[in-house]
């Protein structure tokens, strides 16, 4: 019985930090490779702002890559000047109105974004249209200003050169204030507007 | 016999440790990549009376174009008896070749950037930076837009420097078909025009 309860002779416990050792630096390896490989290759989703952009200003944003443009017009925005518009209009007002909810509706439907091709037509449109926009918001003393962003794709710059030089051959399109960014391919586009705003 | 058996219970632990982990890894990153939407301010260009010093990106180098090096260089390769109307020739300038457009403006065509400046550290573009006036001048960068040989990141750095030091700056994107171009006059309706960014 004394047998029974006498302890076993001290071997001394043996504890092994192999795998232990093993696990942390197999974790801590595929966590670093998991970072680089993420940083260098997931595509970013971007948003151009205006730096320098106080409150009322927006962007209208325009994704020049190597066989065409993407544009991406402010909506939400533009919405919410054409519920405060309508709120204050009077009756001289009301054609200029219908003139934003075309636009608005225009801008509504194009909301798949697609490629463009920088043409005489599309460019100057695009530019007349936040003119009137910027003018119509003066005039009725809005803060609301639209200006246009860049973003400079690799291999994108015939693009960008051509839509200048439309712009160029057209001086009363000039007032639209620009900037441009360079964007590195893995910076992607949202693929639904309302994100971008 | 006692047979000596490889064991493998910590083999296969580290294994479906590391997949298990991987596998959490992946998850989390695509919930917290797949709804991020970076913000980019970017900053307008702006009319100014500053004067542009121009620099060239390439290939993730930079280079610093010495306006009174390159046009003296171009002039008198412009006064040789062998020079016809749109030659390209040698600025003998950082392997910077030129060719000068209808009287105007000197094309700029870069293609050799080994002995251009790799980082915004180096002394030789550092110095060209520094010595900037922001009162004065601002720094106008050519940068080259080619996917396999972009000056996109240096020019990155380049700007974000001479924005700590209050330097103004812009940029447009070059290539083999719009390349560098400097004009010698400003008034002439053809030429670039260089523009500063506010902020920028």
């Amino acid at each position: 019985m004394v047998k029974k309860y006498q302890r076993k002779p001290n071997t001394g416990l043996e504890i092994s930090l192999f795998p232990f050792l093993s696990i942390f630096l197999c974790v801590m390896g595929v966590l670093s490779f998991l970072n680089l490989l993420n940083s260098a290759l997931m595509p970013r989703k971007l948003v151009m702002t205006g730096e320098v952009a106080q409150g009322y200003k927006v962007a209208y944003q325009i994704f020049c890559q190597a066989d065409g443009f993407i544009a991406v017009p402010p909506i939400k925005r533009l919405a919410d000047l054409n519920t405060n518009s309508n709120s204050n209009s009077n009756s001289n007002s009301k054609s200029r109105n219908e003139t934003i909810q075309n636009i608005l509706q225009k801008r509504r439907q194009q909301q798949k974004l697609s490629l463009l091709v920088p043409n005489e037509q599309n460019i100057t449109k695009i530019f007349q249209e936040i003119q009137w926009l910027n003018d119509y918001a003066r005039q009725n003393n809005l803060l609301y200003e639209e200006f246009v962003l860049f973003g400079i794709y690799p291999d994108s710059g015939e693009i960008y050169h051509k839509i200048r030089n439309i712009l160029d051959k057209h001086p009363e399109l000039l007032g639209v204030n620009i900037g441009l960014e360079a964007l590195d391919s893995n910076w992607k586009l949202t693929d639904r507007l309302e994100k971008v705003e | 016999m006692k047979l000596d058996l490889i064991n493998i219970n910590s083999l296969t632990d580290i294994i479906s440790n590391s997949v298990g982990i991987l596998i959490l890894f992946a998850v989390l990153n695509i919930v917290y990549e797949g709804g991020k939407v970076y913000k980019l301010e970017v900053p307008l260009e702006y009319e100014s009376s500053l004067i542009p010093a121009f620099f060239l990106c390439k290939d993730n180098a930079i280079v610093f174009l010495e306006p009174e090096i390159i046009f003296i260089n171009a002039i008198l390769q412009a006064n040789k008896k062998s020079y016809h109307k749109q030659d390209i020739f040698s600025l003998d300038y950082m392997d910077i070749k030129g060719q000068i457009v209808e009287d105007y403006a000197l094309l700029l065509h870069a293609n050799d950037t080994s002995s251009w400046s790799k980082t915004i550290d180096d002394s030789q573009i550092s110095d060209a930076l520094d010595r900037l006036d922001s009162k004065k001048q601002f720094a106008f960068f050519f940068v080259y837009d080619d996917s396999q040989n972009n000056g996109f990141e240096i020019y990155r750095q380049a700007r974000q420097y001479l924005k700590q030091r209050h330097v103004k700056s812009g940029w447009q994107p070059v290539n083999k078909n719009h390349p560098a171009s400097i004009c010698f006059w400003g008034d002439v309706p053809a030429c670039n025009r260089y523009f500063p960014s506010r902020g920028g």
